[in-house]
């Protein structure tokens, strides 16, 4: 079921089936469906989606609403490893201000301990450049551990270079951003990763 | 948000002075944190609250004041009181940018005890009673 209010996002990224076309045909109007050939491409669709729905919702008449259902992110877990903590500093208000907890490490050795030692993370944000163990080597870290497999891994890159997007990806990233972080659009990856396609698939009565 | 007791956080880059400012308020009887760094101080802020922030000002790499911006920048700890702590002299201009920075008191070295002790206790009680 489907809240009514909850934007929703189908990405569909090769042609739907015809039994998944007659899911979408219901959705019409409601939801986006993203056939992005890339994240940036997503990200831009989905903002202005976002953005769309913001329109549709606004009443003069009706006190101001968030664009994203709120509670969504209430209590979630954000783990950011980042060598830099006032990279950190920045954005864990922005989290916090849609009830998440952020944890942070300033390593990749540290993240995966954090990691190990609060197994309820919800999703984590990982910077790439980092001394010692990088981001790509703890990614590949975490992914080797079987419980970690699902998680959301947002990985953040220096550069838009297709080499660091294609080796984040490569070494387990969910997903992938660029430096600094717009703490909008950090909201609006994490919401699509908490909430996963498959859990938002109308139950079709045959 | 507040849970537990109340804490101090200190941050000065020299540990003779966090070892004599934790001697000076031992008496208190509260939670004492150090920190040797700006940085080190907002690794400890994202894990938990403290009832007020004593923060040297000339501290290398990143000063008190910049510290101060970063901790007021962030919801959860733009209302923690921060007393700035300064070996300059209390010149107008640099007076100024602390309260601008968003110091509830500016207090230069070398410290009176009984006076740092008072008012820190003030923030102390506020802080348990604020719960």
């Amino acid at each position: 079921m489907v809240p009514a209010r909850l934007p929703v996002v189908v990405y569909a990224p090769t042609p739907p089936t015809a039994r998944e076309q007659r899911c979408l045909d219901g959705l019409e109007g409601r939801v986006l469906i993203a056939a992005a050939r890339s994240p940036e491409q997503l990200l831009e669709e989905v903002s202005a989606f976002l953005l769309d729905v913001k329109a549709v919702l606004a009443d003069p008449a009706a006190p101001p609403e968030p664009v994203l259902a709120p509670g969504i992110f209430e209590g979630k877990r954000v783990l950011i490893v980042d060598d830099d903590v006032r990279n950190v500093f920045a954005l864990a208000s922005a989290l916090e201000a849609h009830g998440m907890e952020v944890l942070y490490a300033e390593n990749g050795v540290q993240g995966i301990q954090t990691l190990q030692a609060n197994p309820e993370i919800d999703v984590v944000l990982m910077d790439v450049m980092m001394p010692e163990l990088d981001g790509y080597e703890t990614m590949r870290a975490i992914r080797a551990l079987p419980e970690f497999s699902a998680l959301p891994i947002l990985a953040v890159t220096a550069k838009a270079m297709k080499e660091d997007r294609d080796r984040s990806i490569a070494a387990g990233a969910s997903e992938w951003m660029t430096k600094p972080v717009n703490p909008d659009e950090l909201l609006a990856l994490i919401g699509i990763w908490l909430y996963p396609i498959s859990e938002l698939e109308p139950q079709v009565a045959l | 948000m507040n849970s537990g007791k109340a804490g101090i956080l200190i941050v000065d880059d020299r540990v003779e002075n966090l070892r004599a400012l934790e001697a000076v308020l031992e008496p208190l009887g509260c939670r004492i944190v150090t920190a040797c760094s700006g940085r080190d101080a907002l690794k400890l802020l994202l894990e938990e609250q403290f009832a007020v922030i004593l923060l040297d000002v000339q501290m290398p790499e990143m000063d008190g004041f910049e510290t101060a911006s970063y901790i007021r920048d962030r919801h959860r700890t733009r209302a923690i009181p921060i007393i700035f702590l300064s070996a300059v002299s209390t010149s107008a201009d640099h007076v100024f940018r602390g309260y601008e920075a968003g110091a509830v008191d500016y207090i230069v070295k070398p410290i009176d005890p009984v006076a740092i002790r008072s008012k820190v206790r003030v923030f102390l009680e506020l802080y348990e009673r604020g719960e």
